[in-house]
């Protein structure tokens, strides 16, 4: 057995807490509530500050992150997080002030949240922005109840159905079910693309909107587009671009350019804002000038000279957020344009797109490319002949990787792949990594053939092997105090 | 395969005794799924129309609805897979059941499949996957 | 400055590899003439400029003022090792735990999270964290309205935080849900005659309360509301601040259903409003009908006790238009933040933080009655409260001019009745010095 860090709640030992946040005999106070209202017993571990570091020092060394290795995982565009953004996000200016202080008290904050919303329409090619949507998914509910809106407000009403590529991220048809819409598919073709013919087959005038990434989930981007768009506009549907695959174009090609009405981006993806282990993130939408009314609010806007927090849309959606969004993310991503300026956009995705291609190039005589074209800033191997021939998985190939001290490719998506790895490197990889890497794969791809037992069992150099997720599905075990009733 | 009993497209069973119609899903399906953890059930006196979702199934990485083959209204269901979800793997004809209905429109049990039936239809099935 | 590492020699070798001329041909599926767009941004910075440029800005704030003010966003103090665990890379430069065997540090933080909000709570199951406050809110609408789906009605009662109520009202637009709001008596709680008069009672599927609520009282009708819900088979949904319930009748004696709220208080700046932490927790029989990420204890091949992702086929990646929520990134380092927060404070430590919290808004209290204000409502409140005089807009206004935020107008916050009215916070951090500043401003500005 390894040895893994006992829980918190382990490690608690009454009277044994040293963190005071009173030292004065603060429990007096408890005599001026009722009764009635006061609980009885209060169960919570007590354990040291010193004990405490320890336990979570331990914990974080579990931990694979990006600042330690290559984690190439595809659509998630893993870059390196620069450290200035920690910095300038933890400025007492920014993080000590309070939501409500009147406007002419956050003019530092405001005129960020303006000059970020203004980089992003020039990034975009967008008319407005609202900053407010705090995920990926967050900003797809406020794009697609944006739609919603439009349409209800033109007395549209009976455009119900959101049209998306059978290659789309899950988020997409979840979202469209939250904005209560019904989900129609649309087919790829042999090119990875949009099937024009099957599209022209289900579009109809209870379209409402049509949701697609561009790059797609596979990495290809969609030479059709501006006809797709013009299809759309003809039933006065609404274009959505989902920018997870922002990375690919960024200074390269607009999406408004493109034909889109409305875009979400993921900072946390494509803007150098740091994951968090699954976030905060921020996911700012942006929108063509004839649906700019629609944006939750506030939005902000200059008078006079001042920054304010607008609230005057008049076909607003309204709230997302309590406030204003992951204000301290969206001071990561402005330092981060800030410093890159146009060019070192451009730049970014230009290298990001290169180093993908160059990664495709050398495994594809290994593994076999199911779309043989050239990719964008990540592509999909199939590992379904190696599986036939070997029995080893999409998984091994995943948990192999593991081994040898890289993050796993995404696993088993786009859904139209099968044995699908999604492969994405990022600019901010150097050649001598993207290297080793390749030269990883051509060993795991030997090891299927030469000891596949081996690759069965891996990984064995991590904290821990393999769970059993079934395990934890059959009888979920997930609150500390639950289990040991 | 259980010979005596009917299927639908859709890869549930039949089995048919008086006015009450035990359902399942078959050992093909079951395969197909991989490690069962949850079934979520109707409840006793819901009705239904044939092809109408009765619930869902659920192993670790994907999730299917299960439908139901005939008309009718729920009159049992199997309690025990609610610890055991893992009967539905290991004896999918037998311990596996899932719920009975009380048999709406008999008619209705001429458009199931017999076993031959049933096992011509799955290997059609794999014809057009390779 | 950017951050691509490619040398010239590099890209040349790379090109090469390709068989291409240069990186652009790469790009030849894009339209020609919207290739390379002119983009209007400012010319790029050096980390050293970039740092000057954000001080500028961080500095043209005044994050500096007296604040009296909670409304959702509060002044706690952070201990320092919260700051010195969320920064460490292994943490906040690690994706969403989908590789187990790689995230055990993140997957057991979060699973102590969960526990420790159970802990809390007195509820049976947690998940991973939600966006914040209001839209786990929000989502806990959509759960419980999914339990009663014959019913489509939720009671709102008026004393709730307004933006939630406004982000409640996005999240359920398109969908058969109704939101009607419960009046308020003349204690600023939820009139309960309203509730066993509301006509179209079967129709409804939940009800809300917040405890406390916005105008920071603590509920006292629980007996006659968990009658009410009882009685008519409806979902209880409370919103709390988790800080009170180390002190405060939580669940299992409250029978609500899911209780959520925003963990903000537990270790998280204010920061201009996010990012803040939600949280969803509730009976063990709803587990597979809560949203967004939930971590398990398990095994593995060798028998280790380990932490994995699991009931993910609730989750939109698998169940796609049939998912419940499309939650995916959730607040994970903020979860993670919240549980070394907890961690530090432990037993004692959340004990007197409430006390504590209890013990200032008094103090403060006191002085605002003894210059002349008056308690809008009379019960027991927590940290927050409501004070009226009838030219309190005047005065906050000459406060701030001081450097003193008394609170909020709630005339501007969607209680447009309220006039003259603030709702005023202390918390630990309000010092006794900051209570003399106002006092003698006070004396200033009435005069």
């Amino acid at each position: 057995m390894k040895k893994l860090e006992k829980l918190i709640f382990e490690k608690s030992v009454q009277g044994s807490g040293t963190y005071r946040v009173s030292t004065s005999n603060s429990g007096a106070i408890i005599n001026e509530i009722p009764d009635n209202l006061k609980r009885q017993d209060f169960d919570f571990p007590e354990v040291p500050e010193n004990e405490v570091m320890r336990h979570f020092l331990k914990l974080s060394r579990l931990n694979f992150c990006v600042d330690e290795g290559f984690y190439p995982l595809g659509s998630c565009t893993m870059k390196y997080n620069p450290k200035i953004n920690e910095r300038v996000a933890s400025l007492e200016g920014f993080n000590e002030l309070h939501p409500l202080v009147p406007m002419d008290k956050c003019q530092g904050s405001l005129r960020l949240m303006y000059e970020l919303s203004d980089y992003l329409k020039e990034i975009l090619g967008m008319d407005s922005v609202s900053l407010q949507p705090v995920a990926g998914a967050s900003g797809e509910m406020t794009g697609l109840k944006i739609i919603r809106e439009y349409h209800k407000v033109k007395g549209n009403l009976h455009k119900k159905i959101i049209i998306m590529p059978d290659s789309a991220h899950g988020t997409n048809p979840a979202s469209a079910m939250m904005a209560g819409f019904e989900v129609r598919e649309v087919k790829s073709n042999d090119r990875g693309g949009v099937d024009i013919e099957n599209l022209k087959s289900v579009i109809d005038d209870n379209v409402a909107g049509f949701m697609v990434t561009n790059p797609n989930t596979l990495g290809l981007y969609d030479e059709n587009i501006e006809e797709i768009a013009a299809l759309f506009h003809e039933k006065d549907a609404l274009l959505y671009y989902d920018g997870a695959n922002f990375n690919a174009i960024m200074g390269k090609v607009k999406p408004g350019d493109m034909g889109f009405d409305i875009v979400h981006l993921n900072l946390h993806k494509t803007f150098a804002t740091p994951h968090g282990g699954g976030g905060p993130g921020a996911g700012p939408v942006g929108v063509k000038s004839k649906l700019s009314n629609f944006l939750p609010v506030p939005v902000i806007s200059k008078k006079d000279n001042k920054y304010i927090l607008d609230y005057s849309l008049q076909n607003s959606i309204g709230k997302v957020h309590a406030f204003y969004g992951n204000f301290a993310v969206l001071i990561k991503a402005y330092t981060y344009i800030r410093m890159l300026g146009k060019d070192g956009l451009r730049k970014s995705s230009e290298y990001a797109v290169l180093n993908a291609n160059y990664i495709m190039e050398r495994l594809k005589d290994k593994y076999s490319v199911p779309y043989k074209r050239t990719c964008m800033h990540e592509f999909v191997i199939s590992a379904k002949k190696i599986k036939k021939e070997t029995g080893i998985s999409a998984m091994d190939i995943a948990k192999a990787l593991l081994d040898k001290g890289y993050h796993a490719p995404t696993m088993y998506f786009p859904l139209i792949v099968e044995e699908a790895l999604m492969i994405e490197p990022t600019e901010t990889e150097t050649l001598t990594t993207l290297d080793e890497f390749c030269q990883a794969m051509i060993e795991i791809y030997n090891m299927c053939y030469n000891n596949a037992e081996e690759m069965h069992s891996m990984p064995k150099n991590t904290p821990i092997t393999r769970v059993d997720d079934v395990k934890a599905a059959r009888n979920p075990k997930i609150n500390y105090y639950k289990a040991k009733l | 395969m259980a010979d005596t009993l009917l299927y639908a497209k859709t890869h549930e069973w039949v089995k048919v005794k008086g006015n009450i119609a035990t359902i399942g899903i078959s050992d093909y399906a079951q395969g197909e799924l991989g490690d069962i953890v949850f079934v979520e059930m109707p409840e006793v006196d819901d009705e239904f129309e044939s092809q109408n979702s009765l619930g869902s199934i659920e192993s670790v990485k994907t999730v299917t609805e299960f439908y139901a083959p005939i008309s009718g209204t729920v009159v049992e269901i199997n309690e025990a897979l609610e610890d055991t979800p893992e009967n539905i793997n290991e004896d999918p004809f037998g311990e596996g059941w899932i719920l009975k209905l009380k048999i709406s429109d008999e008619t209705e049990l001429e458009e199931l499949m017999g076993s031959s039936d049933y096992k011509f239809y799955l290997k059609e099935l794999h014809e057009e996957e390779d | 400055m950017g951050f691509y590492p490619h040398s010239a020699d590099d890209v040349r070798k790379m090109v090469e590899k390709l068989r291409i001329n240069n990186v652009d041909e790469l790009f030849s599926s894009i339209n020609k003439k919207k290739l390379n767009p002119e983009i209007n941004l400012p010319e790029p910075l050096t980390e050293n400029e970039a740092f000057e440029e954000l001080k500028k800005l961080a500095n043209m704030n005044f994050s500096d003022m007296i604040c009296f003010t909670g409304a959702g966003s509060y002044d706690h103090y952070v201990p320092a090792i919260v700051d010195e665990i969320s920064g460490r890379s292994e943490f906040y430069t690690a994706y969403t735990p989908y590789q187990a065997e790689v995230s055990q540090g993140t997957l057991q933080t979060i699973y102590e999270f969960q526990s420790m909000i159970c802990a809390l709570t007195g509820m049976e199951v947690s998940n991973a964290s939600m966006y914040d406050g209001a839209s786990a809110l929000a989502e806990s609408i959509i759960v419980a309205m999914n339990q009663k789906k014959k019913s489509n009605i939720v009671l709102i009662p008026e004393n709730i935080n307004p933006d939630y109520v406004k982000v409640i009202y996005t999240y359920i637009a398109g969908l058969d849900i109704n939101v009607v709001r419960v009046p308020i008596n003349k204690n600023g709680l939820l009139d309960i005659n309203f509730l066993k008069n509301y006509q179209n009672i079967g129709q409804v599927g939940a009800l809300v309360v917040q405890n406390p609520n916005f105008f920071g009282l603590m509920e006292t009708q629980i007996d006659e509301i968990i009658k009410f819900k009882q009685e008519n088979s409806i979902m209880l949904i409370g919103v709390v601040n988790p800080i009170t319930l180390p002190v405060f009748k939580t669940a299992p004696d409250i029978d609500y259903d899911i209780l959520t709220g925003e963990a903000q208080p537990l270790g998280m700046y204010r920061s201009f409003g996010g990012p803040y932490i939600g949280f969803i927790a509730t009976k063990e029989k709803y587990l597979r009908k809560l949203p967004g990420r939930i971590v398990g204890m398990t095994d593995d091949t060798e028998g280790n006790r380990c932490f994995v992702l699991t009931l993910q086929a609730r989750e939109q990646h698998i169940r796609r238009d049939k998912a419940t929520s499309n939650i995916c990134s959730n607040q994970a380092l903020c979860a993670t933040r919240a549980a070394v927060f907890m961690s530090v404070l432990g037993k004692q430590g959340m004990k007197e933080l409430a006390f504590v919290n209890i013990q200032k808004a008094r103090e403060l209290m006191e002085i605002l009655l003894k210059k002349g204000f008056e308690l809008k409502y009379n019960g027991t409140f927590f940290n927050e409260f409501v004070v009226y005089c009838k030219n309190a807009a005047d005065i906050h206004e000459k406060l701030l001019k001081k450097g003193i935020m008394l609170g909020i107008k709630l005339e501007d916050s969607s209680f447009l009745n309220m006039k003259d009215c603030l709702l005023i916070c202390a918390t630990e951090k309000s010092s006794l010095k900051n209570f003399e500043k106002l006092e003698k401003a006070l004396d200033e500005v009435t005069i």
